[in-house]
């Protein structure tokens, strides 16, 4: 499943940088909660189907939230999060799982094993201010405001 | 005319005397000789634990530059602000320590040491990991900058094996 949410978010990020996609911002009820900075972006394709992708920050940590839905029902979604440079103890841990889990697949064994985590993080990074640009590319508000203290004289 | 015929009056003493003598200064020589190589050994090792030492201490730094990368991707300025300043603190300190191991690597340090000099200055600029090209500029830049600690890391190490056959 969040393969798949993957593969979208790679489709999406190709297709916003090529300036096929529109992306707009979604305004949010604050929630409260531990999150200081919330930010959400939006784009609707055909038959109602549209993606979602939100980031929140609290200092460092950022969680990145993907979504597909349509017509308000939710299809996919996928998180990912940053708070996971891990140790060298844990990382040994892991390795050791890994080594368990596939111990013929050379290729994965030799990659960091905190990689597709990172990988994960980066892209929906990509995605999100590829989105946030677009939506903010046709945003006039510092103009207007702007010319609205020229008026002021 | 008597001593010259008899010049020295030889009996088992002067005989037990002169090989006591000659014994004595070969094991003298045998003593100075001992002496030279175990000073040459000691300093031979002292040496060899200073460059264990600068391998150590390399190897550290090429351990905090890639915990700088990992904080860089996942976009963590803070803590990869405290990494950089690790990195300013000990790298101008291991250069000048280890300045005879270090021969030309030292000016590549020096670049070394500029880039993340730069990055810590953009790291405490607001909204620098907003600026998508300039942040992977930067990243770009901090992983050039691992690949010459790594490099000169190798160096030491090759040097300390070549010493070691």
């Amino acid at each position: 499943m969040s393969d798949k949410a993957e593969e979208l978010a790679r489709q999406l990020l190709e297709k916003t940088e090529s300036g096929k996609l529109l992306w707009t911002f979604v305004p949010e009820a604050i929630s409260g909660g531990d999150w200081l900075e919330s930010e959400k972006f939006r784009t609707d394709l055909d038959d109602g189907f549209s993606f979602f992708i939100r980031r929140r920050v609290n200092g460092d940590n950022k969680i990145l939230d993907f979504e597909l839905s349509q017509s308000g029902r939710v299809v996919l979604s996928a998180q990912s999060r940053n708070n996971v440079p891990i140790g060298p103890v844990t990382r040994k841990l892991l390795e050791i799982r890994r080594g368990f889990i596939s111990p013929d697949d050379k290729e994965k064994l030799a990659e960091p094993v905190d990689e597709p985590i990172l990988a994960r993080f980066r892209l929906f990074s990509d995605l999100f201010h590829a989105a946030r640009k677009c939506a903010m590319s046709g945003d006039q508000t510092i103009e207007k405001v702007q010319q609205l203290l020229e008026r002021l004289g | 005319m008597i001593l010259l015929d008899n010049p020295i009056p030889r009996d088992w003493l002067d005989w037990t005397n002169a090989s006591v003598g000659g014994v004595g200064l070969l094991l003298t020589i045998a003593a100075i000789v001992q002496a030279t190589g175990a000073k040459r050994a000691a300093k031979e090792a002292r040496e060899a634990i200073w460059q264990r030492e600068a391998s150590d201490s390399f190897s550290e730094l090429g351990g905090l530059a890639g915990e700088l990368v990992q904080l860089l991707q996942f976009e963590r300025p803070s803590e990869a602000a405290v990494r950089v300043r690790d990195l300013l603190a000990h790298i101008p300190r291991d250069r000048a320590r280890f300045a005879r191991f270090l021969a030309a690597d030292s000016d590549k340090l020096k670049a070394v040491e500029a880039v993340f000099r730069k990055l810590a200055l953009q790291l405490s600029a607001p909204g620098f990991l907003e600026k998508k090209d300039e942040f992977q500029a930067a990243v770009q830049e901090v992983l050039g900058a691992n690949s010459v600690l790594s490099e000169v890391y190798g160096r030491l190490l090759a040097r300390l094996d070549e010493e070691g056959k």
